[in-house]
């Protein structure tokens, strides 16, 4: 009877929690229907041939998906719940192609229809509509591209998160001013009020993350008090509050806004590290791997922070189980080291385990206070080190699946797993964990390197 | 993993938004 019990704070059970996200999926499936339903309906303007109807319906139902990427990275916690943000983050990375293939579509069509079509891509001459529609194709392309290639490009996450931005608005704005000056679609009644619904919830979205969350957040600040080495050239950030305590479930994460105003785009999703049990005094341990973490060793103690979540639903509260099996690679180990903390600090009595993987035992993030919680919790705590010291008699190499047939429970009813690290290991670490009879559902996954 | 049910749905996403079109603009156009 695993649905009957309530495996979240609030209440919701697994069978809610799937239905809330049904749910979801349903809504968003017909935003971006109802545009091409739309062109049947009210006193539809005369027909055109097969295939520029067809061209023009692909069209409306990009723009539609296009719309919604702002709502589906617009920080919406309720939204995103069922799913889990990563989760929201990657559907809005593949669906991007989605709406690609549709344009390339739309116009392709509209060339094979009539070739004449080709003419109005000369910008030089074109009229202006279809000057909007060469606009937002290659801001299109520019998007996605650089999102794609941000890393190989070498450009800063702090770069890409504005010419993201900018990017997309003048992309939507030139795509709505297309359909407009087109106007063959919108000029009926209730498709114009269509478009404009659509373009109010795309306003809203922005000005929900960009204005309403950045100035509850201005009331709520944080100061860095501590800037603590770990192992592994890894940094904690302890921040105390200054305004509201940050309620959170042990393995959530913050996006967090250092020494800058939360007006600015300049914040970073972390996971929280410590214990759940307080709430006044927040830690984020990050890893040096990129141009921000670098700088973090040299953050001024007293510097102001400000956090927004808490997000996520990688999280113990959010998954009752009578054991844990908690798989971490590297600094992937920092929600688990929440959860941890936060169990040890409740008095849980229940069976853990801990398959840890790092490089070195040098590079073990926690090493010394793993090896205390392994004492105050039921816990085993399992390094796989990948290249051990001479002597070492514990797990050697990469967590593959005899690693883990030697240490997960033998019997997997009633145990939960939490798998936090890069991505191959992940993927690795999914498909052992199948091969070992664990079912699918019973697997939390956290991917950091989320952006 | 929960990425590949993300990218089932993306799939899924333009298989409907393909069938729905095709079913529209024949409806329109026949």
């Amino acid at each position: 009877m695993r649905d009957a019990r309530p495996s979240s704070p609030r209440g919701l059970t697994d069978t809610q929690w799937l239905l809330r996200g049904a749910l979801g999926i349903a809504l968003y499936a017909s935003l971006v229907i109802a545009p091409v339903a739309f062109m049947l309906l009210a006193a539809p303007p005369e027909a055109r041939t097969f295939l520029r109807e067809l061209s023009v319906s692909l069209a409306f139902a990009a723009l539609a998906v296009l719309g919604l990427q702002i709502v589906l990275t617009a920080r919406l916690k309720r939204l995103k719940a069922p799913y889990g943000v990563d989760a929201v983050y990657h559907f809005h990375k593949v669906v991007s192609f989605v709406a690609v293939a549709l344009v390339v579509a739309h116009v392709v069509l509209l060339v094979v229809d009539d070739p004449a079509t080709l003419e109005l891509f000369n910008v030089l001459t074109a009229p202006v509509r279809a000057r909007f529609a060469v606009l937002a194709t290659v801001t299109l392309f520019a998007v996605v591209a650089l999102s794609w290639y941000r890393r190989r490009i070498g450009l800063g996450y702090e770069a890409w998160r504005w010419s993201h931005g900018a990017l997309a608005l003048v992309m939507l704005g030139s795509a709505v001013a297309h359909v407009e000056l087109v106007g063959y679609y919108v000029s009926g009644p209730l498709k114009r009020e269509l478009w404009i619904a659509y373009v109010v919830l795309w306003v809203a979205a922005i000005a929900w993350a960009r204005l309403v969350k950045p100035g509850v957040m201005l009331r709520r600040p944080w100061i860095v008090e501590e800037v603590r080495p770990e192992r592994g050239r890894t940094w904690t950030l302890s921040l105390a509050r200054e305004g509201a305590a940050l309620p959170f479930e042990p393995g959530q994460f913050v996006w967090l806004h250092l020494g800058a105003s939360p007006y600015a785009m300049t914040e970073h999703p972390f996971s929280i590290s410590s214990s759940a049990q307080r709430t006044d005094r927040v830690e984020l341990t990050i890893k040096e791997l990129g141009d921000f973490t670098s700088r973090i060793r040299s953050t001024p103690v007293g510097t102001r922070a400000y956090l927004d979540g808490p997000y996520g639903q990688f999280s113990v509260d959010r998954h009752s189980a009578d054991a844990y099996v908690f798989i971490a690679g590297g600094v992937g180990i920092t929600p688990t080291m929440s959860m941890l903390r936060t169990l040890r600090d409740r008095g849980d009595r229940r069976p853990l385990t801990l398959i840890y993987g790092v490089e070195t035992l040098d590079e073990m993030t926690f090493a010394e206070e793993l090896d205390g919680l392994a004492r105050e919790l039921e816990l085993d705590l399992v390094p796989v080190v990948s290249r051990p010291p001479d002597g070492w008699e514990g797990e050697r190499g990469w967590i593959g699946e005899d690693v883990l047939a030697r240490h997960i429970p033998a019997d997997s009813a009633g145990v939960e797993y939490f798998v936090c690290g890069p991505e191959p290991m992940m993927v690795a670490v999914s498909t052992s964990l199948g091969h070992l009879g664990v079912h699918a559902s019973q697997v939390r996954y956290e991917l950091f390197g989320l952006v | 993993m929960r990425h590949r049910y993300g990218n089932l749905l993306a799939l899924a996403l333009l298989v409907g938004i393909v069938a729905a079109s095709v079913a529209v603009a024949y409806l329109r156009a026949g």
